[in-house]
């Protein structure tokens, strides 16, 4: 194991070494979170990874498949967050990108979504310039906790209000988008604590530009697919569904 | 250009070794962790070592082929995050591991695009259509 670490450090500093052009990309990009924000966004983030782990240990014990279904929402994840689509915006041509943290938090759980969203950030940062590695906890928090927990929650609340499965899974869809922009805004709101600046109105200001130029189209787009997952999960096999708990015998999901 | 191509062939060369060591990967159990990371290594770096050297040879100004320019189908991240970031004096710096340089990033995407397909691919066919 010590050999495996030696070789991971290599590589490590070698590309870092080779590491000499500015980048801009998705997610929180290094730098822009300060040392403090690095250690408070990673001591949020790590108590759910630890908890996601002891999920998937235990579930997949009970349910065979849930390892396989872990491992389709995790690449599913991974895909979605690194996937610039292009949205004809308020401000014109634009690309973003969707998260799929509501639909694995749904399927998983919203403690396993986080660590499948901790997973897919750690690849993205190492692999394809997107995200950071010292700003991992705070994406993380952005996109794992807020757009899981989020998720997770408008589903429980729209079954409640016993509505379709369609627009069950089209509210987490969209409503995890939003929230998980809404974590990016607050991670860059908080920076302007101590300048002579307002958290809210820079949290806001920060939300609203997200909203009026591509995200407010994309999250619709989210909701959609997201919708369409579960009634195609739904009708292949239901039996996935009622194990997770996500439904229950008297559900009737919209055709389509 | 006989230094180039001898470089290329080195390239190759090391590039279809690497391409084998993945066949046996299987068959080695243990040893897959170490053969996965030297492919990652043999296929990573020979693109961007060559490509700095050929700049600083050649003497041709670095344009680099950053997401940093703003216009038709910039992505949402790179004009707000990047712009208020700034705004508030914790300007983006660079990755530690950056492999947006010249068409690398192409390559990593794409690879990110089959393993992310397949896993899915197969998974997706585990689930739902294989019989239990």
């Amino acid at each position: 194991m010590s050999r495996a670490v030696t070789i991971f450090a290599i590589i490590f500093f070698l590309l870092f070494i080779s590491s000499e052009n500015a980048v801009y990309a998705m997610h929180i990009t290094e730098g822009i979170l300060p040392p403090k924000w690095v250690i408070t966004w990673f001591a949020v983030a790590m108590p759910f990874v630890g908890i996601g782990i002891y999920h998937v240990k235990r579930k997949k014990r009970q349910m065979p498949v849930y390892l396989p279904l872990v491992g389709t929402l995790g690449a599913a994840v991974f895909v979605f967050s690194c996937f610039p689509i292009p949205v004809i915006a308020l401000n014109g041509m634009a690309t973003s990108h969707p998260c799929g943290t509501g639909m694995s938090a749904v399927l998983l759980g919203p403690f396993v979504s986080v660590l499948v969203a901790a997973i897919a950030l750690l690849i993205q940062a190492l692999f394809l310039a997107h995200g950071g590695l010292t700003t991992l906890g705070g994406n993380i928090f952005s996109m794992g906790i807020m757009g899981s927990f989020s998720g997770y929650f408008v589903f429980k609340i729209a079954q409640r209000c016993r509505l379709p499965l369609f627009w069950c899974g089209f509210l987490v869809g969209m409503v995890s988008d939003l929230f998980t922009y809404l974590g990016t805004s607050i991670e860059l709101g908080l920076l302007v604590i101590g300048k002579d600046g307002s958290f809210l109105k820079a949290t806001a200001e920060i939300f609203g530009v997200f909203m009026m130029t591509s995200q407010g189209v994309l999250c619709i787009v989210e909701g959609i697919v997201v919708g369409f997952v579960l009634v195609f999960v739904y009708k292949r096999k239901p039996s996935i569904l009622l194990h997770l708990g996500v439904i229950k015998d008297d559900t009737k999901p919209v055709q389509i | 250009m006989i230094q180039n191509l001898f470089r290329y062939k080195i390239f190759i060369s090391i590039f279809s070794l690497s391409g084998l060591t993945l066949r046996p990967l299987r068959l080695c159990g243990g040893q897959s962790f170490f053969l996965f990371v030297a492919f990652i290594i043999l296929v990573l770096f020979p693109p961007v070592l060559f490509a700095e050297e050929n700049i600083e040879k050649k003497g041709i100004p670095v344009v680099t082929q950053t997401n940093n320019e703003e216009g038709a189908w910039t992505g949402i991240d790179v004009s707000i995050v990047g712009k208020y970031a700034e705004k508030y004096g914790h300007p983006p710096r660079d990755p530690y591991i950056n492999t947006d340089q010249g068409d690398l990033l192409l390559f990593v995407f794409t690879v990110a695009g089959v393993v992310g397909g397949f896993v899915m691919g197969f998974n997706v066919r585990k689930i739902f259509y294989e019989k239990e």
